[in-house]
């Protein structure tokens, strides 16, 4: 599960590629509009200082002696002084014949381009005179007596209105881009999680189904999802169905050939068969304890995904009471050391049979006194139980230890047909990837050590 | 002792009456639930033995509804299958042990007379009342270390008056569950069987292990030690 939350979200990776996406355009757009803006603006600024020429020259006029301006213009920034927008007018040997009022205190050279009649320059320039500027030049002839006579218009007008205002839209621009970003990955954010809700319900309905706590998947999801859905409700019906079809016919098969042979066995007592008799019982008994291994064998479930996880204490408790009736002649004192919430992730029968069979085997071997602990197996995995059947009966040689697990070894011989039982748990055990060990109890009988 | 026997095998069902027969009991026969069931709460049943695959009603409802009935004499269960499940599910209806099939009939008996034994408060196959021993199992009779030989039904009116030690039990009890249904029944040859009984295991007269109680039955009268 720790995947599908992580790094191979599906929900991660939209949000991250469509922030991506989103932060790119955005950023495009930006880039985009600035520029045209800028363009606009020059082409405003340019268009602007071409009236202002056009105006000093509606203004000129020829006098002898040359090009007259008069003082006052119809322009007031060119009449107040550091307004940002100044003229002058120049002769075709460069000399200043005329310079607005605004332009007095800047006294230093100007950059002039002197263009020839007739064509306009614009210049940008970005350092100096006081501070940045932009040059508009016109070149202009005048006819006087017959003569052309060469003038060059020129008007600069100030950057930083023109910057502060560019500055403005910049800001103005990525702070509304910015906002809207925001709210498109926000908007972004809960469609993702509106979109993928059913997913997130289907890994919760995944995770109910492996708790227990449900046996299918809810009916009710999107199109898209309903026939993945529906085929994995059918999957875990059939799956469950099949199980416990398989269980009832591994159970009728057992009952079709048991009965013969307990018909057999009986037989095997009548006196008239004398000493054949002991060899049909042998037989018969090799031959049930093959049939009962195998089919004990057959319906070992082994560890399952959706496993629902199965309460220890209540199969513990109605196995005590079980075998409590069976051995009431012992009287036994049969401790259970489980807590309530202890769970066995997997198969109830598998539950039954591990703790049926060892302590089957314990009430069979005590004197008095049998304990059954579970806990979960911290060292292992979470997922694992350490069951331990203590008693103090006689105990197993350590020789006999790991034969004791083996297909049909008895402990006692005269128990024939009950010595199946230690390796069914063995065989259930390892179907579970546990272990199963048989160690010397403290208070000297047996106790078995089993992880599941 | 009367026993009732459920399965619905032919052989089998007629092996567990033969050998149980054998063993002094008085055997009823049933071949599926719904006559076990009939015969569980029409007869004076002292143990049953049910087989859990039967045909009609199944042993596991079958004991319920034995039990629902109040029909609280033991019941031993014959199971094909070795689930445990299946064996905790049985003993919860009501039974009191199991046996997986195929079984020892040696074993069978040894667990049908514990369970009679201990429904009646003995814990010991020996039941010893002073210088009267009975051994269930091997089905003797002991007077201090001598051995008493008894017919086969002396022995079954004495052990059903011993294992109901202290109640009065009426002839027609008793010859109902020392007799089968087909038997000639004769309660005055009861009276003999007492009388016998009485002069071989007291011949003294000193321990007068047999009460009559007029006009109501007999009553034996020793406590076990």
């Amino acid at each position: 599960m720790s995947k599908i939350a992580g790094a191979y979200s599906l929900a991660a990776r939209l949000q991250w590629v469509v922030a991506f996406v989103l932060l790119v355009s955005l950023g495009l757009t930006g880039i985009v509009l600035d520029q045209a803006f800028r363009q606009s603006a020059d082409a405003a600024v340019a268009e602007r200082l071409q009236l202002h020429v056009y105006s000093l020259l509606a203004a000129a006029e020829m006098e002898q002696g040359g090009l007259k301006l008069p003082e006052q213009l119809e322009i007031p920034r060119l009449d107040q002084l550091e307004s940002g927008l100044y003229a002058q007018v120049r002769d075709a040997a460069g000399q200043v014949i005329w310079r607005s009022l605004s332009s007095r205190t800047v006294e230093r050279d100007w950059p002039i381009e002197i263009p020839e009649r007739g064509a306009r320059t614009f210049i940008r320039l970005e350092e100096g005179y006081p501070e940045p500027m932009f040059v508009a030049n016109y070149g202009v002839a005048w006819d006087l007596s017959g003569n052309l006579v060469d003038y060059t218009l020129t008007v600069m007008e100030s950057m930083l209105p023109y910057r502060q205002q560019i500055y403005r839209f910049r800001a103005y621009l990525w702070g509304w881009l910015s906002t809207v970003g925001l709210l498109l990955l926000v908007a972004q954010g809960v469609i993702l999680r509106w979109v993928l809700r059913p997913l997130r319900r289907m890994a919760a309905d995944l995770t109910a189904i492996q708790e227990g706590k449900r046996e299918s998947l809810d009916a009710n999801y999107p199109t898209e999802l309903a026939r993945l859905t529906g085929s994995l409700n059918d999957l875990l019906q059939s799956e469950r169905r099949q199980r416990e079809r398989y269980r009832n016919n591994v159970g009728d098969l057992a009952h079709s050939l048991k009965t013969p042979l307990a018909v057999l066995r009986g037989l095997a007592d009548e006196r008239a068969l004398g000493l054949q008799s002991e060899v049909l019982k042998q037989q018969v008994d090799r031959l049930n304890e093959m049939v009962s291994y195998q089919l004990q064998r057959a319906v070992i479930a082994g560890r399952k995904s959706m496993a629902k996880p199965v309460a220890v204490l209540p199969v513990a408790e109605k196995l005590r009471q079980t075998l409590d009736k069976v051995y009431a002649e012992k009287q036994i004192k049969a401790e259970l050391k489980i807590q309530r919430d202890e769970v066995f992730y997997g198969d109830e029968h598998d539950l039954y049979e591990v703790l049926g069979n060892l302590m089957e085997n314990a009430y069979k071997y005590t004197h008095r006194w049998m304990c059954l602990s579970v806990d979960n197996n911290q060292l292992h995995h979470n997922k694992q139980l350490r069951i331990v059947m203590e008693d103090d009966g006689p105990g197993v040689p350590e020789h006999r230890r790991v034969s004791v697990l083996a297909r049909g070894v008895r402990l006692d011989s005269r128990d024939i047909g009950q010595g199946i039982g230690l390796a069914v748990v063995a065989d259930i055990v390892e179907g579970y990837d546990g272990k199963i060990e048989i160690e010397a109890s403290p208070v000297g009988g047996a106790r078995f050590v089993v992880i599941i | 002792m009367r026993v009732l026997v459920v399965e619905d095998e032919t052989e089998l069902r007629a092996q567990l009456k033969e050998a149980l027969e054998k063993e002094g009991y008085v055997v009823d026969v049933a071949a599926d639930g719904e006559e076990g069931l009939y015969y569980g709460k029409e007869f004076p049943v002292d143990l049953a033995v049910i087989d859990l695959g039967l045909p009609k009603i199944d042993g596991v409802e079958l004991i319920r509804l034995l039990r629902a009935a109040d029909c609280n004499y033991p019941i031993l269960i014959l199971t094909a299958r070795d689930g445990w499940q299946e064996k905790v599910s049985a003993l919860d209806a009501g039974a009191d042990d199991y046996m997986v099939k195929p079984f020892y009939t040696e074993e069978l008996v040894a667990r049908l007379n514990a369970l009679l034994r201990r429904s009646r408060g003995f814990s010991s196959p020996r039941l010893e009342f002073g210088a009267l021993t009975l051994d269930t199992n091997a089905k003797l009779v002991l007077l201090g270390s001598e051995h008493i030989t008894l017919t086969a039904y002396e022995y079954k009116v004495l052990e059903y008056l011993v294992l109901n030690a202290g109640k009065v039990i009426s002839k027609s009890e008793l010859v109902e569950h020392i007799y089968d249904e087909d038997s000639e029944r004769d309660s005055n040859v009861l009276e003999v069987f007492v009388r016998r009984l009485r002069v071989k295991l007291d011949p003294d007269e000193s321990l007068k292990p047999i009460e009559t109680v007029r006009g109501h039955g007999y009553r034996f009268v020793l406590t076990a030690d």
